[in-house]
């Protein structure tokens, strides 16, 4: 019994002595968060974030968005992007709630911001570019697998219960019909040209000049530049001076605003995702 | 190597406590069940309460806390001070359970004993023995390997401290 009364007394000495010693060097080194918010979009952007499939959730990216506008102390977003794009929904949400930010918004891309994510980018006071950054991309895609074939070679029929015609559209399961393919093809292009009619309202340019581009190829930062896709071809000096000089800072101190770390997401919401994605009979998405 | 300790049970029969030199491999399992509680027991709440009033956002992704020291030469001290807080703080762990208890946490769950070559383990034996274990840790494979090759199985800081750790073992003897 003396030994565990021991044993306790030293474990929450040793305790107390950790909050103590947290306490001292957390108010020591205190220091105020910063005046400029950095958001990073460094995977394809989708409707759910996993650590695993390497994407970030709209929802995140406008939660960190939303944070740094009501945040008093924020005077600018930082925008900094790494990403190929992601699925169109997500993306124009980003857009979106990027667009309703009245601070100062400037984009900065690294090595890729296509599609969606340079989508994004345009919703930016400023875009800052290397020169080599693969930017551009402007189209939408809902390609998709068709498993019916090899289906078909092992012997596994797919069992048709449906309550309307177009009930299982985009089914890898079954051979997509002509009337599908239309329809799709309908959404597809709707959905373009609403990207490229955000985009030339987003930068100023004609929709006929973005049309003329939007044929989904990518680009350099140069040649984005010279199509004024982006302002400026630079570096982070540049992306920094110009953070400084549209949020009318003397001084920035840039802060990275994350999304808080989830342990159900790192391990159960990944597994439960994967299953559902597993056992989900349409895998048909579109992504810009 | 020996018996050290005679506890009276009843009349005739006496407790012996045998010490012996414990085994590397023992140490190393005691000595990661030390990390495990540390980590979880303290230093998460000490990051955690450190990390809310300085003012640092805890990163769960390598490359966003990468970014967020290039771009805040702050927060780069900020973490620095939790790196060596951190270490700080697991020596404190292992000295104030060895020279309190003779013993920590990893250590008991396998029946290790601390014990100083002079009476008692002091403060400061406690804290050079474990120097190799937390802020000094680079050293802990050269310290460790001095261990194996030696027949009483002590580091180098032991033989510093002046300490040894030894296995307990109780054994009842009956008196003639």
């Amino acid at each position: 019994m003396d030994d565990l009364i021991k044993n306790v007394s030293v474990f929450l000495m040793m305790l107390l002595f950790s909050v103590l010693l947290a306490i001292i060097l957390g108010i020591i080194f205190y220091s105020e968060g910063g005046n400029v918010a950095q958001i990073n979009i460094y995977n394809e952007i989708s409707s759910s974030s996993s650590v695993f499939s390497g994407s970030i959730s709209s929802e995140d990216i406008i939660n960190l968005i939303k944070k740094a506008d009501s945040d008093p102390n924020i005077k600018a977003l930082l925008i900094s992007i790494n990403s190929p794009g992601g699925t169109f929904v997500s993306s124009k949400e980003v857009v979106l709630s990027l667009k309703a930010v009245k601070k100062p918004k400037i984009c900065w891309m690294h090595d890729i911001a296509t599609s969606g994510a340079y989508w994004v980018a345009t919703a930016c006071d400023v875009i800052v570019a290397d020169e080599f950054t693969l930017t551009g991309s402007i189209g939408v895609t809902g390609s998709y697998l068709e498993y019916s074939k090899l289906f078909e070679k092992y012997g596994i029929t797919y069992v048709r219960l449906v309550s309307g015609e177009k009930k299982d559209i985009g089914s890898p399961y079954k051979n997509i019909t002509s009337s599908e393919r239309e329809d799709l093809q309908k959404l597809i292009d709707e959905m373009h040209n609403y990207f490229v009619e955000s985009v030339a309202n987003n930068r100023n340019l004609s929709k006929d000049f973005v049309l003329s581009i939007a044929d989904g190829n990518f680009m350099t930062g140069k040649e984005a530049y010279n199509l004024k896709l982006i302002d400026y071809l630079g570096d982070k000096e540049l992306v920094y001076n110009l953070t400084q000089k549209y949020a009318n800072l003397t001084d920035i101190k840039v802060v990275v605003y994350e999304t808080k770390f989830n342990w159900y997401d790192l391990f159960l919401g990944t597994i439960s995702k994967a299953i559902e994605n597993k056992l989900s009979n349409n895998n048909f998405l579109i992504k810009v | 190597m020996g018996a050290v300790l005679e506890v009276p049970i009843i009349q005739g029969v006496s407790l012996f406590s045998t010490y012996t030199p414990a085994s590397i491999i023992k140490r190393f399992i005691a000595y990661l069940i030390d990390l495990l509680i540390f980590y979880f027991a303290f230093f998460t709440p000490f990051l955690s309460i450190y990390a809310f009033l300085s003012n640092l956002p805890i990163s769960s992704e390598l490359n966003v806390l990468k970014n967020y020291i290039l771009n805040s030469p702050e927060a780069y001290l900020k973490l620095l001070v939790a790196y060596f807080g951190g270490l700080f703080l697991l020596l404190a762990y292992f000295t104030f359970f060895e020279a309190l208890l003779n013993s920590t946490l990893g250590k008991k769950l396998l029946n290790l004993k601390v014990v100083s070559d002079k009476s008692k383990i002091s403060f400061v034996s406690a804290i050079i023995r474990n120097l190799s274990k937390s802020v000094l840790f680079f050293i802990l494979p050269y310290d460790t390997l001095l261990a194996i090759f030696n027949p009483s199985k002590k580091r180098f800081f032991d033989f510093l401290a002046g300490t040894k750790v030894v296995n307990i073992s109780s054994v009842y003897k009956i008196e003639e």
